[in-house]
């Protein structure tokens, strides 16, 4: 079995253009495996499948991918920080198990502080869309409608412990908007109730709803992007408005176990960050609809960390989750 | 869309590439397959087969793709028929007729009209979707949440028809599937309702875990108890294929099963389960001898098998059009056009005619290919009856071990399953029907979400139901269903008495 790996080993340090075998530290020797909080075909699936074949080549191991969904994630961030901490399994994470289901479910079986941080690869930035027909056609006349229609408005979110959500409520908190939540069970309901017009406006990841922008049935409000995004020019970004503090995007990353060795980690963030400097992976991530965001350890823990009391804090506001 | 004939000429030459018509073969003969194996459904399926998609071209990997989903629908009838085993969630309702013809040696022309059924139902939802996906995709847009949750209400009304002898143990089992619906995060505030602190319930009690349980562990469990003789073989197995009588008596559920499966599949959440349902307490409802359902009526497995697949057809419309998966097999199937950067919206047709016309010529020569395959194989699946139970019992078992494993990769939905096989064995003995509790937990988890949004919308006010024309159409044909039957029979007394008082 060990002979075998190090065979695919090293067929795959042969054809990729990382560095030569002879370079390689003791880790990683064997087999990886990427552990994926959702089902196969959403974005954080995507993302894993986007870059697990350069990652693979970078490390000079196969690396395997494991769908394990349940509870929001919760289900497979509980399994990683059980695994062993040897940099053997990773998980491939996005906000949703790491800093919203720990805010609003206390006595979850895991903390953020269980998982150490590999880096960010990408992000689905936050979209706000309203239908074409709409009384308001950008952000300024959508804020003076609400105003004046105060309490009369609902929004569509893909759900209470979703981006798509607190994403919202940030926004609404720095506008002091006053609009009912209505969550939806996932992305493709939220999009029939904007659709079908039986709510004002949604809140949901750019990527899902890239079509109906660019067919002319809906139209974008604003993005919770760092800078407008190349695909939407016309989209303003809510740090632009003055509101950087209000953007939530659903970001896709990588963990370990927070007792993993210093060097696994390094060598694993090196890997990530070579990987995501690739033009083939920055295409791909472009066909998906998400945008190249690589950040190395030191900032995702920043990120987690600041998230975590953002999401903490509007959870605690509406009085989400366990009591 | 007078576009529609040349463009399906079009689709056709996609769709018979030598590639796309191997993409085709394997989802529907993999679809079949897992149809009947107990437990492994199309959503594990497809998430399991997911990752090959990567390599093939977006067209076939959706062609691919939804030949599982339709293929298992095919497939599902089988184990229902032969062992009351559904092989899958869709295929549930099967098992009441299904499994009372095999035993009256009828196995034969209960597998054949399913396949017959599936595949009208399959060709006439593909002409469907051809000829009236684009308006009918705009009409589902006006079903919101009230629309939804007065459709469940007349869902609801249903479960009487799928009691047996008991009228109140049915309702009891439906409340029972209610309760079990509130497990979970409550969808409005995420706080958790009865699960005890573990992560397995936060998603809720699964659907598959459930079935798998209450009719596959169960069955098993009653069969150990009957020892070794086998029942089924006592009656002579009659014909492999319906006759002129039993087509005649098929051919209206067919037809209704196929519109009613159509429409009900383009609509948000609703699936290709309760169409069943529905097309089961229909066909009950009209019937001149309701009493002949349950003991193996042949229109029980006709209409219900139709229905499901037709709503497959019908499911695609939101997709291919608009973007918008209405249930989680689409989700999946959504999941494989994004992964090749394609975005199913009201722009595929323009920028990607080859994939929307190539899927749905594709759906065509599925159904053929699923008909060639499945009339064969009726005569095997015949023999299985001969199996001893000491051989397919255990083999049964572990399928839907391995089935209920693969939908979450959680054991604890194993143990889950072998709960709820312990309370159905239970139920069975007691003569309770699980068919009311499964029905009532589908309907239970969207009515609460549906019912909450609704008034989350309107801020409180019930009377949304009434203004809003499709809802309240729904809510009155509901109180009508439950209102006439006790009504009418009084009326007719008091006319009749009227008459007599007259004429004397």
């Amino acid at each position: 079995m060990k002979q075998l790996v190090i065979v695919i080993a090293t067929v795959f340090s042969l054809v990729s253009p990382g560095p030569p075998v002879s370079a390689q530290p003791t880790y990683p020797n064997r087999p990886i495996e990427v552990i994926i909080p959702f089902p196969p075909g959403g974005p954080a699936d995507t993302a894993a499948r986007i870059i697990q074949p350069r990652l693979s080549a970078a490390l000079g191991v196969p690396i395997v991918l494991i769908n394990k969904a349940g509870g929001g994630g919760a289900l497979a961030a509980d399994y990683v920080a059980k695994s062993k901490p040897d940099g053997y399994t990773v998980f491939a994470a996005t906000n949703a198990p790491l800093t919203i289901v720990t805010a609003t479910q206390p006595d979850v079986s895991y903390r953020p502080a269980d998982f150490a941080a590999i880096g960010i690869s990408m992000t689905d930035v936050s979209v706000f869309v309203g239908k074409a027909a709409s009384p308001w056609k950008t952000l300024d006349e959508f804020v003076e409608y609400t105003r004046k229609n105060p309490g009369k408005l609902s929004y569509g979110s893909a759900g209470l412990g979703t981006v798509s959500f607190f994403a919202f409520e940030l926004f609404k908190n720095a506008y002091g908007l006053d609009i009912t939540h209505v969550p939806f069970q996932g992305g493709g309901p939220v999009k029939n109730a904007i659709m079908g017009g039986h709510v004002t406006i949604a809140s949901s990841g750019l990527n899902s709803f890239a079509p109906l922008i660019k067919s002319g049935d809906l139209i974008a409000l604003a993005t919770s992007a760092p800078k407008r995004v190349p695909a939407f020019p016309d989209v303003p970004t809510l740090a632009e408005k003055g509101f950087p503090d209000a953007s939530l995007n659903i970001w896709m990353a990588l963990f370990v176990p927070v007792k993993t060795p210093r060097e696994a980690v390094d060598r694993l963030s090196q890997a990530l960050e070579q990987t995501m400097k690739e033009p083939a992976v920055a295409t791909a991530v472009d066909k998906a609809g998400m945008v190249v965001d690589y950040r190395g350890p030191a900032a995702t823990a920043k990120l987690v960390e600041t998230e975590y009391e953002a999401v903490k804090k509007v959870a605690t506001r509406l009085g989400i989750g366990k009591k | 869309m007078d576009l529609a004939l040349p463009a399906i000429g079009y689709g056709f030459s996609i769709g018979l590439q030598p590639l796309n018509v191997l993409a085709c073969f394997v989802g529907v003969f993999v679809g079949t397959l897992i149809g009947v194996l107990p437990g492994i459904g199309p959503v594990a399926t497809m998430s399991i087969l997911f990752p090959v998609t990567y390599a093939m071209t977006p067209t076939a990997s959706i062609i691919m793709m939804a030949g599982i989903y339709y293929g298992a629908m095919y497939g599902g009838s089988t184990t229902s028929i032969l062992a009351n085993i559904p092989g899958e969630a869709a295929s549930v309702v099967t098992c009441l007729d299904g499994y009372q013809m095999a035993r009256q040696g009828l196995a034969g022309p209960a597998l054949g009209i399913a396949a017959f059924g599936s595949f009208i139902a399959g060709t006439a939802s593909v002409l469907g979707i051809m000829l009236l996906g684009p308006p009918l995709a705009a009409f589902a847009l006006r079903f919101g949440p009230p629309e939804i949750f007065a459709l469940l209400m007349l869902g609801f009304t249903m479960v009487t028809y799928l009691a047996g002898a008991s009228k109140l143990k049915a309702v009891a089992m439906a409340l029972v599937g209610l309760l079990l619906a509130t497990v979970g995060l409550d969808p409005m505030t995420a706080t958790p309702r009865f699960t005890y602190g573990t992560i397995t319930l936060m998603d809720g009690v699964g659907l598959v875990p459930i079935i798998m349980g209450l009719f596959g562990i169960a069955e098993v469990l009653l069969n150990i108890e009957r020892g070794v003789h086998q029942e089924i073989f006592n009656a002579p197995i009659q014909g492999l294929l319906p006759n002129r009588a039993q087509w005649r008596a098929s051919a209206g559920p067919i037809a209704r099963g196929s519109v009613l499966g159509f429409v009900l599949g383009i609509l948000p959440g609703i699936g290709s389960i309760i169409p069943t349902f529905l097309s089961y307490a229909l066909e009950k409802r009209i019937a001149r001898h309701p009493e002949r359902f349950g003991h193996g009526a042949i229109e029980g497995v006709a209409g219900p098998e139709s229905a499901n697949n037709a709503a497959t057809g019908g499911s695609m419309i939101p997709l291919l059009t608009l973007g918008i998966p209405p249930n989680v097999v689409m989700a999946v199937l959504l999941g494989a056009f994004l992964v090749h950067g394609i975005q199913p919206g009201p722009l595929l047709v323009k920028e990607h005619p080859e994939i929307f016309w190539g899927v749905i010529a594709s759906m065509y020569i599925g159904n053929v290919m699923l008909l060639v395959l499945n009339l064969p194989l009726i005569g095997i699946w015949v023999q299985l009856l001969k199996v001893p139970y000491r051989v397919l019992f255990p083999l049964i078992l572990l399928f839907c071990i391995i089935g209920v494993y693969t939908v979450s990769t959680n054991v604890w939905d194993i143990v889950i399953m072998l709960a709820f096989g312990a309370v159905g064995y239970l139920m069975k003995k007691f003569d309770y029907e699980p068919m009311p509790l499964v029905l009532a937990y589908v309907l239970g988890r969207l009515a609460e979400e549906s019912i909450r949004q609704t008034l989350l919308v309107s801020r409180g006010s019930a009377a949304i139901f009434l203004e809003r024309p499709i809802a309240a159409a729904f809510l009155g044909t509901a109180a009508a269903v439950v209102v006439l039957p006790i009504v009418l029979p009084r009326v007719r007394t008091t006319i009749g008495k009227l008459a007599t008082i007259k004429e004397s």
